[in-house]
């Protein structure tokens, strides 16, 4: 092998060539044949959770519309993060789409931690896929049973009364803080990991409040378990139709809303974003999706990229600011 | 009642559900057996499924691979000391020394016998008195939680045998794993070293397939030559004498119990449900030194416990919307994906999915009885393959089963790195069971402590003075001071009879 070199360098010349002309034809065949393979949705929590749910469904929808499975990944851990960790460094040529949640597009990173990726300069966002509020639930045999009454107590009694979280840092907590800074009262907060263990501390009487996701609490306060004090979402949810929103009950303006975008890594081609744009809004708007969203209190949203990335960054400044009054950030 | 069982009845005998009820727990018994592969990973991969399914029977194929991967998990650990769930790791220490025994036949017909006992006390506990139980099981506070994961402990540091300082020193290296992760009570990374894949933990598979299941392949590496193989497996062979029958009653019915009680709170779960039954097994036997060397009872109760537990464990789920165990997640997921959102309702909103369900249970416990009882005969022959031919299998099983659970190569690394350190351990006599048990125990215990600590305002003795806490508080103060005593008085028996001349002992 005395030219070997040469013969490896020729080899890597028309390999590249070849690869540049593949890449080349790949590209201009995205416009009109995207996809022409499977998509992966990466959900960044185990399967069967309230984030999954979501995922799946529009999953299975956008597999009709695009031609093409769509297919669910859990990739869970820390937050939702690893999964869109996994979405920002994957190829950015829309075979890769990610779920992100409130946590792994704002909260963590406001937290000032890492979460291996930089949500504007290495993701895109497609669009929201629709919003769910949280309701505020008390155990069933607390006195108070207004957002007014209990502000009045805690006011008096400070750090008496308990409400348990989801988890340092979630949105629960989060905006149960804010609430509390707004109304100058005072409350011990008990994190929980998830939203059912808390659930379970509520109906034994253990813990005085909890914030749930609304469909979870809405079927413990049709149980009789728990009472509903207030939801978060900005208008009434239909779930709990007789239950106040919390900027009803004397704090105007006030949202605590979660949520999830559609993302995928930067530099995806403007046109297959458009496309994805297109399936998700398609999804959005088909009955199935509307009667599944209608029943888990999910609210669905229509919104463009450019919509949905400055939704992104108004969410971000209000947590952001939050986060910074409340003074934990690291 | 015979009204439900009967709207039950009409829900799981249709063609459709029989044939998914079936599909469920063949499934469930091979991916248990499958050391690596979990009832989990099957459940989440065949959950998109339930998209097409009516939720019904969705439900009754996704519980069928649940409870029939518990029946499934201790094959494995029996065959070749490596558990095929977390769960089914304790059998390992009986089971798989009755192998080496030639009695590999008599512990997989004693475990399928046991888990279908059971599996039924499980199942009759969820139909006589599931939202008594589920009641019950609210009533335990944080502190209750934390009492009780420290009875597990206290039982459990003098289970295996061996050297009691060994034991505690495993226990206390599973509560510091345990510890890595996101500190729930401050929202703090402890020993993540920056890796993301860190921040919720070491993942149990990774570790008990490490630790049990490498570790394993590792020291078998040396001694493959010299492996014995048995030429002939007679039927006789594989029932259990009256005398071994005799032996299973009450473990069977103690295992049950265990069971049944730590599957219906949510969290506990089956692998603690397991550990504390064979631990209790090992406090009420006389002579312990059986225990490790292929005692009968040590393999019914775990196996009778894991079983009931995998069934209670849908009390919560079912009866109040609170699932206890990701598993139990996953099945709720099936019905939030047709819209159905699980609470306190569900049992009379849609009496035809609770009874349906209940009523496949026993189905399903039944099929997996006639199921199990003939394969054990083809599972024996495992045996007698070379090992140089099942090891790589298992690997391969191992590595594909890790990384299933979220994906993760990372896990997998962990899991080979688990399993150089437990081939280590294995070499210088320490047992992984203490360790696991440990790392299961710790962080539910940390995080019960630190909350009822939060309730309680900094105020220890509320502790104390709540009468549920207290009262198990003292059970493992007695615990505790009996196995003391109980080793000292052994201790000193065995020094006198040290000094009779032999023969005369």
């Amino acid at each position: 092998m005395s030219n070997g070199t040469w013969n490896v360098t020729r080899r890597a010349l028309i390999a590249t060539a070849a690869g540049g002309i593949a890449l080349c034809s790949a590209g201009m065949a995205f416009a009109q044949d995207y996809p022409t393979k499977p998509v992966t949705l990466v959900v960044g929590f185990p399967p069967g959770g309230s984030t999954d749910i979501v995922g799946r469904i529009i999953a299975d929808n956008m597999s009709r519309t695009l031609g093409q499975p769509v297919i669910v990944e859990n990739r869970p851990g820390a937050s939702g993060t690893v999964g869109i960790a996994h979405v920002a460094n994957s190829a950015p040529d829309g075979y890769t789409l990610g779920v992100s949640g409130l946590g792994a597009s704002i909260l963590v990173s406001a937290m000032g931690r890492d979460t291996g990726y930089d949500m504007d300069s290495q993701l895109d966002v497609i669009g929201v896929m629709g919003t769910l509020g949280l309701v505020i639930a008390a155990r069933k045999d607390l006195e108070q049973n207004t957002l007014d009454e209990l502000f009045a107590y805690a006011k008096e009694h400070p750090g008496e009364v308990s409400f348990g979280t989801s988890g340092v840092g979630t949105p629960g907590h989060l905006g149960m803080e804010y609430l509390l800074t707004l109304a100058d009262a005072e409350m011990l907060h008990i994190p929980y990991q998830g939203s059912t263990p808390q659930m379970n501390d509520a109906l034994g009487g253990h813990v005085d409040l909890v914030l749930l996701p609304t469909p979870e609490g809405a079927e413990q306060v049709r149980g009789g378990g728990l009472k509903a004090l207030a939801v978060t979402s900005p208008e009434r949810d239909t779930l709990l139709p007789d239950v106040p929103t919390v900027s009803e009950s004397g704090f105007e303006g006030y949202t605590a809303v979660l949520w999830n975008l559609l993302v995928t890594a930067d530099g995806t081609p403007a046109d297959v974003q458009a496309k994805l744009s297109e399936a998700l809004n398609a999804a959005m708007e088909s009955e199935e999706v509307r009667k599944i969203y209608a029943e888990r209190g999910l609210a669905p949203t229509l919104t463009t990229p450019e919509e949905a990335t400055a939704f992104l960054a108004s969410e971000r400044e209000k947590w952001a600011s939050v986060i910074t009054d409340l003074g934990i950030s690291e | 009642m015979l009204e439900n069982i009967l709207v039950g009845a009409a829900t799981a005998f249709t063609f459709q559900n029989l044939i998914y009820c079936f599909f469920g727990v063949f499934v469930g018994t091979f991916i248990g057996v499958l050391p690596g592969l979990g009832s989990l990973a099957a459940i989440s991969m065949l959950l998109p499924i339930s998209f097409y399914l009516d939720p019904t029977t969705a439900l009754i194929m996704l519980a069928g691979i649940y409870y029939g991967g518990e029946y499934g998990g201790s094959i494995a650990s029996i065959l070749l000391n490596i558990p095929g769930t977390p769960s089914a790791a304790i059998t390992c220490l009986d089971g798989s020394p009755m192998a080496r025994q030639g009695r590999a036949g008599v512990a997989l017909f004693i475990t399928a016998i046991a888990s279908f006992v059971g599996g039924s006390v499980g199942v009759v506990a969820l139909m006589g008195f599931g939202p008594a139980i589920a009641r019950i099981g609210l009533s335990f506070g944080p502190g209750d939680y934390f009492a009780l994961m420290l009875l597990g402990l206290v039982a459990a540091v003098t289970v295996g045998g061996g050297s009691v300082v060994k034991g505690l020193l495993m226990v206390v290296l599973g509560l510091l794993l345990g510890t890595v992760g996101t500190d729930v009570t401050s929202g703090e990374f402890r020993y993540t070293f920056g890796y993301l894949e860190l921040r919720d933990g070491v993942s149990l598979v990774a570790l008990a397939m490490g630790i049990f299941g490498i570790a394993e392949v590792i020291s078998s590496i040396k001694d493959a030559g010299q492996r014995k193989i048995r030429e002939k497996v007679t039927m006789r062979s594989m029932l259990p004498t009256r005398a071994d029958m005799a032996r299973t009653v009450g473990p069977m019915a103690r295992g049950s119990s265990i069971g049944g009680f730590l599957g219906a709170l949510p969290g506990a779960g089956t692998v603690i449900a397991a550990f504390l039954a064979y631990a209790t097994e090992f406090r009420l036997a006389r002579d312990k030194s059986r225990f490790g060397n292929g005692a009968v009872e040590g393999v019914a109760a775990p196996e009778a416990a894991n079983n009931a537990a995998a069934q209670t464990a849908f009390i919560p789920t079912l009866t109040i919307g609170i699932p206890g165990s990701p598993t139990m997640s996953i099945m709720l997921g099936a019905l939030m994906i047709h819209g159905i959102t699980p609470g306190p309702l569900l049992v009379s909103e849609h009496p035809t999915i609770f009874w349906g369900l209940i009523v496949s249970f026993w189905i399903g416990n039944l099929f997996l009885l006639v199921l199990n009882i003939p394969l054990i005969g083809i599972w024996v022959r495992v045996l007698q393959f070379p090992y140089k031919y099942v090891y790589p299998v298992v690997i391969a099983l191992i590595c594909i089963g890790v990384f299933s659970m979220r994906n993760s190569v990372f896990d997998v690394g962990l899991a080979v790195i688990f399993g150089t350190f437990g081939y280590l351990m294995q070499q210088v006599g320490y047992s992984a069971a203490p360790l696991i048990l440990g790392f299961v125990l710790g962080p539910m215990l940390e995080e019960n402590l630190r909350r009822a600590m939060l309730l309680a305002r900094g105020d220890a003795t509320r502790l104390i003075s709540d009468p549920l806490t207290g009262s198990i508080l003292a059970m493992s103060l007695l615990l505790l001071v009996w196995a003391v005593f109980g080793g000292l008085l052994n201790l000193m028996r065995t020094r006198a009879r040290a000094k009779l001349p032999p023969g005369e002992a």
